[in-house]
């Protein structure tokens, strides 16, 4: 479904509630409707129940914020409306952002639309599903760790994550601040254009916000002397022939129109150290960022005989086991004793690795590889999180998932990054990607 | 020593957690001190940590000024216990 294609309601409210019964993606549905009419007035958009929308609950997969409404808007939200846009429903969720699979949220588990017995991928869960089965054209979501990107892939849809700073995250509720992105999917590149053009620009409200302008887009671009590395480490971890087979099939299609592709490795080393790096940062950020979730002033308020038991009572019942998990492992971290040789250790390590991954960019403009390793697993078997992905959120570069190939009826993603800043290019090479993916599956 | 920790921990958090879930807990303290150990085999001398990206890039913070404050009415609407615009809390102090 496109932007700024035109269906009656009904049709759309029909959609939903068959997409609903099968992958449990929506959470409620916003009953106010926008009177404003502009551009946006004929699209329907839907939004991860992490961003704010005034007077919708906003749970973000967790009890604790249960009854929570949010009284403001967050600014993505504010820029849809007045350009005339439906905010149509909040998407469900992993907990507080927290995980990649969209299993673990108190609304209930998001299932894949190909295979309801596959993961749906995550935090993003619903906002990539409602976007794969059509319900709407647009869905707001959150990337952190590659929550946008791992859903996109699983769920056939474009996944955009943008630079760091470039969408306000002013409305959103934090979970590692120094590496939470707001993005989007959709069904195409030039939507993920529309909604980008739309979505950027810097906002006295979020002081991470960064003040860049927007660049122009060439559509007819040509890949011809383009610079595109493949990131080996990626392609080492798919184990599947015919996968790999497609990967680099493509990179010898754009080999032939042009472009210039070598492959790169970033140095084992370091990559060894993206996932424990990220983990280490994000659940020490999460367990501050969380700190305010108390049950005192909003969200489940459980009682007590006093203000402490009350607080407790509220945090052990709204919390699931994963999310303690990590909120403890982070309080450990930033223990005075432990500081000094985890968190800060971490953050140090995270400079390198950064200055590593840069050192890629010098050379070239764009890193390719696959987006996950394989289609989505069943339920039951393993997730293997592609921790090279978490190489965008370290480094607040940009990056993308497209739709690429399917395996048994189940799709998977192309992964692109882009140096910093670099969100246009890589958007005008990821259409130029597009259409060579959709002129060889017409063909075939 | 790892129980005496998770009880602080938890204690610090004002969360609880049964016996099962304390056990996971004591298998990811010992993975979280082996992350810690590998973490020592880098050389970070003279580097500075990375507290976010792109660090200078921000704009001055505006002013501390509310620009539209929020009536007390609205900001009690998720309250629960509330009266006189004030939030109600069970008593402080045992």
């Amino acid at each position: 479904m496109r932007l700024f294609e035109k269906r009656d309601i009904q049709t759309i409210m029909e959609q939903c509630h068959k997409t609903q019964s099968r992958t449990n993606a929506i959470v409620s549905f916003v009953h106010e409707k926008n009177n404003i009419k502009k551009d946006w007035s004929d699209v329907y958009v839907a939004v991860k129940d992490n961003i704010s929308v005034k007077g919708t609950p906003c749970m973000a997969g967790s009890k604790i914020l249960n009854g929570y409404i949010p009284l403001y808007d967050a600014t993505v939200v504010k820029k849809l409306k007045e350009k005339g846009a439906q905010i149509l429903c909040k998407t469900n969720m992993d907990e507080l952002g927290m995980g990649a699979t969209g299993q673990n949220s108190c609304c209930g588990p998001t299932f894949n639309p190909y295979d309801v017995q596959r993961i749906s991928g995550g935090s993003s869960s619903g906002s990539a599903v409602l976007v794969a089965t059509d319900c709407v054209p647009l869905a707001l979501a959150t990337d952190t760790g590659d929550s946008i990107r791992v859903p996109a892939s699983y769920n056939g849809v474009v996944g955009f994550k943008p630079t760091y700073g470039r969408i306000s995250r002013y409305g959103v509720i934090s979970y590692a601040s120094s590496m939470d992105t707001v993005g989007f999917m959709t069904t195409c590149i030039e939507d993920a254009w529309r909604a980008f053009e739309l979505l950027q620009g810097y906002d006295p409200n979020d002081m991470t916000s960064i003040d860049h302008s927007l660049g122009s887009i060439n559509f007819s671009q040509s890949i011809q002397g383009k610079k595109i590395g493949i990131l080996k480490n990626a392609l080492d971890q798919v184990t599947d022939p015919e996968l790999k087979k497609k990967f680099y099939d493509l990179m010898n299609d754009l080999r032939r129109q042009g472009a210039i592709i070598q492959e790169v490795r970033y140095p084992q080393e370091l990559m060894d150290l993206v996932l424990p790096v990220y983990q280490v940062i994000s659940n020490s950020e999460a367990c501050s960022n969380f700190a305010h979730l108390d049950g005192i002033r909003f969200g489940l308020q459980k009682s007590g005989l006093n203000y402490k038991e009350a607080i407790t009572q509220s945090r052990t019942e709204g919390f699931s086991f994963p999310v303690k998990r990590r909120l403890l492992l982070g309080a450990y971290s930033l223990y005075e004793e432990n500081q000094h040789r985890i968190y800060q250790k971490a953050q140090k390590i995270r400079r390198l690795l950064v200055d590593e991954f840069q050192k890629l960019f010098d050379d070239l403009e764009f890193l390719a590889c696959l987006t996950t390793t394989d289609i989505a697993p069943k339920i039951e078997e393993e997730f293997i999180d592609p921790s090279y992905l978490k190489l965008a959120n370290l480094s607040g570069f940009p990056a993308l998932s497209l739709p690429f190939g399917s395996k048994i009826g189940c799709p998977y993603g192309l992964h692109l990054f882009a140096g910093a800043f670099q969100d246009e290019k890589m958007i005008e090479i990821a259409y130029q990607i597009e259409k060579i993916i959709d002129d060889k599956e017409n063909l075939s | 020593m790892n129980r005496q920790i998770i009880d602080k921990i938890l204690e610090d958090l004002h969360f609880e957690m049964d016996i099962h879930e304390r056990k996971q807990i004591e298998a990811d303290l010992d993975a979280l001190e082996r992350i810690s150990r590998q973490f020592s085999t880098m050389d970070t001398k003279d580097v500075e940590p990375m507290v976010t990206c792109f660090e200078g890039n921000w704009k001055n913070l505006r002013e501390d000024i509310p620009i539209k404050p929020v009536a007390s009415t609205d900001l009690l609407k998720n309250t629960k216990s509330k009266k006189d615009n004030f939030v109600v809390v069970s008593k402080v102090v045992k």
